[in-house]
């Protein structure tokens, strides 16, 4: 008999050790309210899952430590667990498990939760168990009707309840320590580089104490390309520094020793690597790898990115819109300056100015990133007044994200002077005859001339160039303002002019009776006065 | 044997055959495209990067990532890199949300999540109106497996479905919820990748 109570006893001691062993603690976070919008909050749906956890035996970490343990680290984004807040809430709050998860309601009928649930094992930050269950009240009809959820308030639980119903019931919460050697962050700066310049490589490295322990620390070494550089600890300890440049021949890593070549060619698994250390850098693209070596002879290789050594500044240029006059773009009011580029790159910055023959800028504007598609100048200063008509350069520079620079400069003309048109009248037999000529050096496009007597149209005349002559009848007596003239010009940039010729006729008389004056003056001998005037 | 038992287990029988039928019926399995061979060896460690969203459906990306997520760890017991470490690596290269990572992104991602593969997926269609009282959510989704040591396309799979592809007979199988239209059609996804050589994790 006390054997028996003996055994039993036994027995019993054996069992509560066990289930103290696996005896678990669990932090339940606050789930993410995903119905509003992203990073919404529902304590409503952690204590329902709560509840579905009451009878599962494992320690539910209060509300009230969780919530000051997340508010105490910051942590905002409740369905954007990191490795490192799982950590902490092991490390903190003594949590072997999280769980967290979202809800997300449909608005309009009929009326639809789901939701999505995430269990962590904080040891190892390994997601062990998850589960998503979605309901609708139309997935919900009973046959007659019976015990059919009418709300929202009914419906939640029996979701939550679906999606508990594959919580495992025996846990694995603590993970055995594994020995791991990640990588945190890894900057490699700057990407683009010219030949000559450095390239640095930080490399910040997450460990555990078990992992140094068993396995110590390694040598660290970057390997670029066929060129091998070792990687030093920074001197606050954070960070494992490499720097070299992309140019012939130079190394600055400490790999100069003969010593230290053996090292890279017994460390590295590349046996043709110890006679690439010394080669050059040309154009292209260059991967870097990270090599984590370990004096038992374990390895690690990990790639870190690439750079580029671009040596060749990019090829440009440019169309400009407007009328090739005398071999310059000439324009009035608007000029576009279209850039290309021969091989199209990303580029760093550009600039363009505009500047008169003096070299003083007139416009200048300045831009990151890639060109515009084009510019457009009204032929205005910074100031916003019109600049004066002359000839300008148009200089367009720009930096490729390796900072070499390209440049190009057009020349270009402004002209928005209206059109100068000399007129000048002879006489005929029976009236005048009345000559326009462009004495400018744009062609003009377009001539309108409109003569009226009192008032009265009498003739109209149109033409696309010039010069031009006029016939014109002369009346037997001439009378002041009696025939006027209306002078339209225009030219291919669009300059106008317009003149209006009151008196025309008396002028005109007056340049027949200079003639027949001049005539008679002629047959006498003596030299003809010239009054005509070719200003109006 | 009795003429009324055989009768009515020739009715049991057709009713069966019924269902299968109907129940097959508008199926399309995902279309699947295949660039490479998966990676031999145990594959455990995966990284689902945040979907792209191109449907005006609120959060569609969140749910049909998460969902795809959830689907992944049970089928395979896959290790998978927590959103929030994804999250920060994309602030810290300048990927922006929505932004595909490119060739050597993706092996960077790899490298820091130490991630044998990189999953990254698009919502191209995702509704659930209600169409004369009744709904229909209809859901496309566009899944990329990429190797994560050397960055390659491993795997291509579009796949469409409508909740009422599911119908079995009247409303039974009907799926109402474009969420559990998601969750169903993850399961199809990853059947079919399991026949293209994605296995279960064993760790």
């Amino acid at each position: 008999m006390c054997k028996k109570l003996a055994s039993i006893l036994c027995a019993l001691l054996l069992l509560s050790c066990c289930l103290e062993a696996t005896a678990s603690t669990i932090a339940i976070f606050p789930m993410e309210e995903l119905t509003y919008g992203p990073n919404g909050v529902s304590f409503e749906l952690r204590k329902l899952v709560a509840a579905e956890l009451g009878d599962t035996g494992i320690d539910i970490i209060s509300e009230t430590v969780v919530d000051s343990f997340l508010a105490r680290n910051r942590i905002r984004m409740l369905g954007l667990v990191e490795t490192s807040d799982l950590m902490l809430a092991k490390n903190e709050i003594d949590a072997d498990l999280v769980l967290y998860g979202s809800i997300f309601e449909k608005q309009h009928e009929p009326l639809a939760i789901s939701v999505t649930l995430y269990l962590v094992r904080t040891g190892d930050s390994r997601i062990i168990w998850s589960n998503s269950s979605a309901l609708s009240l139309a997935d919900t009809k009973h046959l007659l009707g019976i015990s059919e959820p009418q709300s929202r308030e009914e419906l939640l639980p029996i979701v939550i309840g679906r999606a508990m119903s594959t919580f495992p019931k025996r846990l694995d919460a603590v993970a055995e320590e594994e020995t791991f050697f990640n990588i945190d962050e890894a900057v490699l700066a700057p990407k683009y580089i010219r030949p000559g310049e450095a390239v640095t490589c930080s490399v910040k490295l997450n460990t555990s104490e078990v992992t140094i322990s068993k396995l110590g620390k390694p040598q660290i070494f970057v390997k670029a390309r066929n060129r091998v550089f070792v990687a030093n600890e920074s001197p606050d300890k954070l960070f494992y520094k490499a720097t070299w440049t992309g140019s012939d021949g130079t190394l600055l890593s400490s790999a100069n020793t003969e010593e230290a070549r053996v090292k890279l060619a017994m460390a590295v698994p590349d046996p043709s690597l110890y006679e690439a250390v010394l080669t050059g850098e040309k154009d292209g693209r260059y991967p870097v790898t990270l090599v984590l070596s370990w004096p038992s002879g374990a390895k690690k290789v990990a790639f870190l990115g690439s750079y580029y050594v671009d040596s060749a500044p990019p090829e440009m240029f440019a169309d400009l819109k407007g009328y090739k006059l005398h071999g310059l773009t000439t324009f009035k009011d608007r000029l576009a300056i279209v850039p290309h580029m021969k091989h199209r790159e990303p580029l760093s910055s550009w600039s363009i100015t505009i500047s008169d023959k003096e070299g003083k800028v007139v416009r200048s504007q300045k831009g990151r990133t890639n060109l515009p598609l084009q510019f457009i100048w009204n032929g205005r200063n910074a100031k916003g007044k019109y600049a004066s008509d002359g000839v300008y350069t148009v200089t367009i520079s720009a930096l490729d994200r390796a900072k070499n620079q390209a440049s190009l400069t057009e020349q270009v003309r402004l002209a928005r002077t209206a059109p100068a048109v000399d007129v000048e009248v002879k006489p005929s037999d029976g009236g005048m005859v009345v000559g326009f000529q462009n004495k400018g050096d744009i062609p003009v496009t377009y001539w309108r001339l409109e003569m009226r007597s009192n008032g009265a149209p009498v003739k109209e005349l149109e033409g696309e160039k010039l010069p031009v002559s006029v016939e014109v009848p002369m009346v037997s007596e001439p009378q002041a303002d009696q025939l006027d003239c209306l002078l339209e010009v225009r030219d291919i940039l669009g300059n106008e002019v317009k003149r209006d010729l009151k008196d025309f006729f008396t002028l005109a008389s007056r340049t027949q009776g200079n003639s027949a004056a001049e005539k008679s003056e002629t047959e006498k001998g003596e030299p003809a006065q010239n009054n005509w005037s070719t200003e109006f | 044997m009795n003429k009324p038992i055989a009768l009515s287990i020739q009715t049991v029988l057709a009713f069966v055959i019924l269902f299968a039928v109907v129940g097959c019926a508008g199926r399309n399995d995902p279309f699947l495209q295949r660039m490479a061979v998966l990676p031999k060896g145990e594959i455990c460690n995966i990284a689902v990067l945040p979907f792209k969203n191109e449907t005006d459906y609120p959060q569609g990306d969140i749910l049909a990532c998460r969902i795809f997520m959830a689907e992944l760890i049970n089928t395979g017991h896959y290790r998978i890199a927590q959103e929030g470490d994804i999250r920060r690596i994309y602030q810290q290269m300048n990927i922006f949300p929505g932004q595909m990572p490119d060739f050597d992104q993706i092996r960077m991602l790899s490298t820091l999540l130490d991630a044998q593969l990189i999953i990254a997926g698009k919502v191209i269609e995702m509704s659930d109106k209600k169409i004369a009282d009744q709904v229909n959510p209809k859901l496309a989704l566009s899944l990329q497996i990429y190797e994560g040591s050397s960055g390659r396309s491993l795997l291509s799979t579009y796949h469409r479905r409508e909740g009422s592809q599911y119908r079995k007979v009247m409303h039974i199988g009907l799926i109402n919820t474009v969420t559990s239209l998601a969750q169903r059609m993850s399961q199809e996804i990853l059947a079919s990748w399991n026949q293209e050589g994605l296995q279960k994790c064993t760790n």
